[in-house]
């Protein structure tokens, strides 16, 4: 087999079978088709983070790479805010309120652990000889967006909330020190990267982000217009004939019997 | 009066995404002593290589929602047909533009090598902005439900 269709076949293959069974978990209503979509990707997963060993000749398989060193700190990541969440005053699916102190723990850990990647002893090696791209991409992409994101959601807990200060505030910090590990990757460097490659990985992820949105804002614009344009085409929908007189009597029938009732105290 | 006020939040909306971004490139600027430690002809590259992917990616994955629209519309074919031209001009776009020369080609040799990096990065951007969205959003929620519970409604008397 070629390098090209080992690379199909170990890394694109896997990758599209995360998404194909993300489609089936999500658009099924059978338990059990839901299960096998879950199950393609559970495969898929474990197989694209396999691809270093399985397609070490493709750059691809970096990705792949990628995806394995960064799946411990984005879980606990996850784990920690759903704890967060769920100790606090929900009416469903309440946890201890010690777990309040566990999440910010998992949230700590994580964060902690992120950081040991970029300037510690962590850094993803590809091959164990450099740095892998894809890092250099994911982690300033992830604090410029969480950066922004927080700042955003601050200003509208005061616009559209009321009395939220305290919670805007919050989000506030969390942008300010995410602002805090962006200019400490500008200026200090790390074990295995430079301040130097951070600030060119950072501005070209500033650019990378702006791409993105307008792209998929474009492709949601085209989707919207196909839609209109469908829809136009259809004309209005024939208008049904005027109730008759039995089934008039039968709606009045089944209101009577649906109001009325005991007044409350 | 309300249409006017919801104008000045969106834009408010979009100056707090700025902001963050405004005040790190004044920081960079003051701390490297120059205003330009980013350079333009990278960043346009990356910025038009990153809208045609996710245009394409983004079409491709409008063309599967479709399936769930077509259920509710006795499955038509014109807005499918409609998509695809869409993806396809999205498909051909990129290779066109990649093609042209070493405008759109980030340190990559080919069309091809181009083309399977932008999908690449586009998925390695994907996964760190939904993670943060998730962290972002979970913060939210974790600051409303760990606040003062509130009386939402006052009893009748």
């Amino acid at each position: 087999m070629d390098a090209m269709a080992e690379a199909v076949v170990f890394f694109w293959l896997p990758l599209f079978m995360i998404a194909l069974g993300a489609w089936v978990s999500l658009s099924s209503k059978d338990n059990m088709k839901s299960n096998i979509g879950k199950f393609i990707s559970i495969i898929g997963l474990a197989l694209v983070c396999a691809s270093p060993w399985t397609v070490p000749s493709s750059p691809s398989s970096s990705i792949g790479h990628l995806i394995g060193f960064i799946l411990g700190p984005s879980i606990l990541l996850i784990i920690g805010i759903y704890l967060l969440v769920f100790s606090g005053n929900v009416p469903v699916g309440k946890l201890p309120t010690s777990d309040r102190k566990l999440g910010l723990f998992c949230i700590t850990l994580s964060m902690v652990w992120f950081c040991l990647m970029q300037w510690g002893d962590l850094t993803p090696m590809y091959e164990g000889k450099e740095v892998n791209r894809f890092w250099l991409i994911f982690f300033p992409t992830l604090v410029l967006m969480i950066c922004c994101l927080s700042s955003v959601l601050s200003i509208s807990m005061m616009l559209i909330g009321e009395e939220r200060h305290r919670e805007s505030s919050i989000m506030r910090l969390i942008s300010v020190m995410s602002m805090t590990l962006i200019i400490c990757g500008l200026t200090i460097d790390g074990k295995n990267t430079s301040s130097e490659s951070f600030t060119t990985y950072f501005w070209l992820s500033v650019s990378d982000l702006f791409g993105i949105l307008v792209g998929v804002s474009l492709s949601i614009f085209i989707f919207g217009f196909v839609i209109y344009l469908y829809e136009r085409s259809i004309g209005e929908p024939n208008s049904v004939p005027p109730p008759t007189g039995d089934e008039l009597s039968q709606a009045s029938e089944k209101i009577a019997q649906n109001i009325g009732g005991v007044e409350s105290e | 009066m309300s249409e006017l006020k919801q104008t000045l939040n969106l834009k408010l909306l979009f100056m707090a995404f700025l902001l963050p971004i405004i005040v790190i490139w004044i920081i960079d600027s003051t701390l490297k002593g120059n205003f330009s430690s980013f350079d333009t002809s990278d960043s346009f590259t990356r910025f038009a290589n990153a809208i045609l992917t996710s245009y394409t990616l983004g079409s491709l994955v409008l063309l599967g929602n479709l399936f769930f629209y077509a259920d509710s519309r006795k499955r038509p074919l014109a807005p499918l047909f409609g998509m695809i031209l869409a993806v396809l001009f999205g498909i051909l776009a990129t290779l066109a533009l990649i093609g042209m020369g070493p405008m759109l080609l980030e340190a990559n040799g080919s069309v091809r090598a181009q083309t399977v990096y932008n999908i690449g990065h586009t998925i390695v951007s994907f996964l760190a902005i939904s993670l943060a969205v998730a962290v972002c959003i979970g913060s939210m929620f974790a600051t409303l439900t760990n606040g003062k519970k509130r009386i939402i409604f006052q009893e009748e008397e």
